[in-house]
């Protein structure tokens, strides 16, 4: 195993983490904000994908999928908030969860039916399809580009959750809800602009991925199990948790599948465990009470 | 009343094993399959219904108890003495694994939890394959024997009703008894059950071993009727599935499950004469029954018999 | 248990916080806390809302662990033991806000926490309700505290004053040693408040009582010592005439012109209390 192997599975993997990350992100804020784990998230990411595929098959343009892709799945984020998790806020958790368990179903099976079952790529930008050379190695260009666009989301995530009033409206309901309802925020809103938002990161995951890993039916199971993996690892709730959660569980999984394919997940699932035998609330995540 | 409710539940066990006698093919297998499912989703809802546990993994014990039953009747012995204790045996300690583990993180990543392993071991059924037979599954797997003689379709048939009425009874028995008392005082208030000096921890992780080992019950039934096992069963969306029986059965109640799986069972088979798209049918149903009635059909009985509104109570949570 | 109860555990405090510090971030929420209670002492804990006196008991019975400092409950160092653990060594505690099984009935109610206390919480096979030394203890406790004609009902249609009585029964059916009240009388009637005054005068002295309470009235009635707690300090501790006249309690009390119910307002505690 030499150096230019191990150099390029490390490309690799950050890309990967950084398609996790996307999705990961939207994941642990619907549940920092919301308590709801939304098991749906898979199929957004699906759904974002395959829309992408459409809007690049009929215009050639890739960032034009990037851009609207994202934009209708947080639109459609939107309207199975307002329509089906509202109405069950004042029943708890569970039922929120199981609502989205639902629409996991009708999702992927709806996706199924409009797009088919077969494995289907994104075709790569053009501007970014070739490769770079680096100490005698090509490096795939459109890697570096994934790469550069996560850590470019995760800053801005960061301004955004951070530095805005919308953030700070997240952040409030985050930590005390009745506060911030006594505050005079529309929490209703927050929420559903919340999960709107973060259906849209799992789309643009989705989008983002899609001329590395494809689009199948199949995918949004795999990809909510990696997510829910970087954000339990990172910490629930936590933004940098989820950032460094999904770099963890990235390279695990990609040097995993290349060192011993056939157990690659027992690897992920090792990381898990040792993070969190060691720190039962993840990485960065606050511990519970 | 309690007398009438015993000469009641003799008379449908009576009527349902006579069924043979008159019903077609078709229609018994269809049944048999209620049962195997029934089995599984009681035993899911010994979790959800009972102790309050969300789990989304519940299919890995299912089909770990399949492949079990598989990979014995196949190559050691069809005696079904041996694959149904190795397929409960199995199933039991494999729950027992991931509810140490799920149990040492916080609460609300418990059903997290579940679902990743549960994604992990449907995995590992497609790439282990020297075992598994990876993604076609274990095929070929006989019918079991018992008492000397092989169980063809209806006497398998009599066997998934058979063990379908003791794992009711059985749980009946247990929820009623101080020890499912318990796990109802978890399900409603785990602190204060605590507080009053009782191991809840100990009681979650007993829950879900009895609930995976019954589930594995229902898996080596499913690996001798038909035949086969595949990943899956061990898919999370056969997990959802006997969540969705539970729902549009009736989470507070033990016969609940069995009318669900029932639903379920009766729709794919129907809907997809139809159309391919018996989950969307089935998502779109389930969808409804959390919103409108959240106590499933046992609740929109009740509701029935007492004459009062539809819109069934909704479960407070437990924090 | 290892050692057999030597002449020094019997002897030992009830109940016993040494150098107990609680903080979460930058905020102190205790600081420097120690307090003994005697075997079968009454001690009243008072002080303004905010003062650290339920995060002083959440820390006593398990449920919060301290920054630091450490927990003694009758000459045991449970700092780091379970709060079921603690249970059954003899801690009972009931809570600031009614803290039942709330869709359950009031039997139920009771007998869960008998049958937790009865060790028999994991029998299997016979009905929950076959288990005479269960059945009849929860029976004798709602008596004990006046509910036994209300066992049928679900909790949820109990009056706030009843689920404050079926709190207390279940604190004693684990049979306690030491006992932790939060605020027990909180929004009860005056003619509820002072049957639980009478309930509570009327324990076993083999049980100790530690007492959270605004109704200075309910403090006179029971307790034999006052703590009185503000911001996360102990302010002054001793019997019960000499902290009321401790001009610092006075200082306190008056100062932040809280209507806690100190002094002579006898009305106007309950009341307070409700929202607390």
């Amino acid at each position: 195993m030499d150096l230019s192997f191990l150099s390029l599975q490390f490309l690799n993997g950050m890309a990967f983490a950084m398609t996790l990350f996307l999705v990961a992100v939207g994941l642990t804020l619907i549940f920092g904000l919301m308590d709801v784990l939304n098991l749906a998230h898979g199929a957004f990411y699906l759904v974002g994908a395959y829309i992408g595929l459409t809007v690049l098959k009929v215009t050639g343009n890739f960032w034009l999928a990037l851009i609207i892709a994202p934009n209708a799945v947080a639109a459609l984020g939107y309207l199975v908030e307002v329509l089906v998790i509202r109405p069950v806020y004042a029943r708890g958790h569970l039922d929120q969860v199981l609502l989205t368990l639902g629409l996991a179903y009708i999702l992927a099976d709806l996706a199924r039916g409009i797009w088919g079952a077969q494995e289907e790529a994104l075709a790569t930008p053009v501007l970014l399809a070739g490769s770079v050379a680096m100490a005698g190695l090509r490096f795939p260009l459109y890697r570096f580009f994934v790469i550069a666009f996560g850590i470019a989301a995760a800053v801005a995530l960061w301004v955004l959750i951070e530095r805005t009033r919308w953030g700070a409206m997240i952040r409030a309901g985050v930590s005390n809800r009745t506060m911030a309802r006594n505050l005079g925020i529309d929490i209703g809103k927050v929420f559903a602009h919340t999960f709107a938002f973060g259906c849209g990161l799992a789309a643009l995951g989705g989008v983002v991925a899609g001329p590395i890993i494809g689009v199948a039916p199949g995918l949004d199971a795999e990809i909510l199990m990696l997510a829910l993996i970087v954000v339990v690892t990172g910490g629930l709730g936590s933004l940098p948790g989820s950032f460094w959660g999904s770099i963890l569980i990235g390279q695990a999984d990609t040097f995993g599948k290349t060192l011993f394919p056939q157990f690659s997940l027992f690897l992920i699932f090792g990381v898990m465990a040792l993070v969190l035998l060691y720190r039962p609330s993840g990485l960065l995540g606050k511990p519970q009470l | 009343m309690k007398n009438a409710g015993s000469a009641a539940a003799a008379f449908a066990i009576a009527m349902l094993a006579l069924l043979p006698l008159w019903a077609p093919r078709y229609i018994i297998s269809l049944a048999a399959e209620v049962f195997i499912f029934g089995i599984a989703a009681l035993s899911l809802n010994v979790l959800l219904g009972y102790t309050g546990l969300v789990s989304m993994g519940h299919a890995a014990f299912f089909a770990t108890g399949g492949y079990a039953a598989g990979l014995i009747a196949k190559s050691v012995s069809t005696s079904f003495w041996l694959t149904l204790p190795m397929g409960i045996l199995a199933a039991g300690v494999l729950a027992l694994v991931v509810v140490l583990f799920a149990l040492r993180t916080a609460a609300v990543t418990f059903l997290m939890i579940t679902l990743a392993v549960g994604q992990m071991l449907y995995a590992l059924a497609i790439r282990w394959r020297p075992v598994t037979g990876g993604s076609d599954g274990l095929i070929g797997i006989p019918r079991p024997t018992g008492f000397g003689i092989e169980m063809d379709g209806t006497r398998m048939y009599w066997v998934a009703l058979a063990l379908f009425v003791a794992v009711l009874w059985l749980l009946r028995r247990i929820l009623a008894a101080p020890f499912g008392r318990t796990l109802v005082g978890i399900r409603e208030n785990e602190g204060r059950l605590q507080a009053l000096g009782c191991n809840v921890r100990a009681y979650k992780l007993a829950s879900f071993v009895l609930a995976g080992a019954v589930a594995g019950i229902a898996g080596v039934l499913f690996a001798h009727f038909n035949g086969f096992v595949s990943p899956s069963e061990v898919h999370w969306q056969r997990s959802g599935q006997l969540l969705i029986m539970i729902i549009i059965g009736g989470v507070d109640s033990l016969i609940g499950p069995l009318l669900g799986a029932f639903v379920v069972v009766a729709i794919q088979d129907l809907v997809s004469s139809y159309t391919m798209r018996w989950m969307t049918i089935m998502g779109l149903l389930f969808v409804g029954f959390v919103l409108v009635a959240r106590g499933g059909l046992v609740g929109l009985w009740h509701a029935f018999v007492r004459g009062v509104a539809v819109r069934v109570r909704p479960r407070s949570e437990v924090t | 248990m290892t050692s057999a109860p030597t002449a020094a555990v019997l002897a030992a405090p009830a109940v016993e916080v040494r150098d107990l510090r609680m903080g979460f971030g930058a905020l102190v929420v205790l600081a420097d806390i120690n307090l003994a209670v005697e075997a079968g002492e009454r001690r009243a804990l008072i002080g303004p809302n905010g003062a650290g006196k339920t995060t002083l008991f959440r820390i006593i019975s398990g449920e919060l662990r301290p920054t630091s400092g450490s927990v003694r409950l009758l000459g045991q160092d449970v700092t780091r033991l379970q709060p079921h653990m603690r249970a059954r060594m003899g801690l009972g505690r009931t809570f600031q806000r009614n803290n039942l099984f709330t869709r359950l009935s009031v039997w139920e109610n009771a007998r869960l926490a008998v049958q937790v206390r009865e060790g028999v919480g994991a029998q299997p096979f016979r009905p929950a309700d076959a288990y005479a030394t269960v059945t009849a203890k929860a029976a004798s406790l709602l008596d004990q505290v006046g509910l036994g004609a209300r066992r049928g009902n679900p909790v949820a249609e109990l009056s706030y004053g009843e689920q404050r009585q079926l709190e207390l029964a279940l604190a004693l059916a684990t049979a306690p040693r030491l006992l932790l009240l939060d605020e027990p009388t909180a929004g009860m009637s005056p003619a509820e408040t002072s049957r639980m005054v009478a309930l509570l005068a009327g324990l076993d002295r083999s049980i100790t009582l530690v007492i959270i309470e605004h109704d200075m009235d309910v403090v006179q009635a029971v307790a034999d010592n006052i703590t009185v707690m503000h911001l996360g300090q102990i302010l002054a501790d001793g019997p019960a005439a000499a902290v009321r006249a401790d001009p610092r309690v006075q200082a306190v009390y008056l100062g932040d012109g809280a209507g806690e119910g100190a002094g002579n307002g006898a009305g106007g505690g309950a009341q307070s209390g409700a929202e607390g």
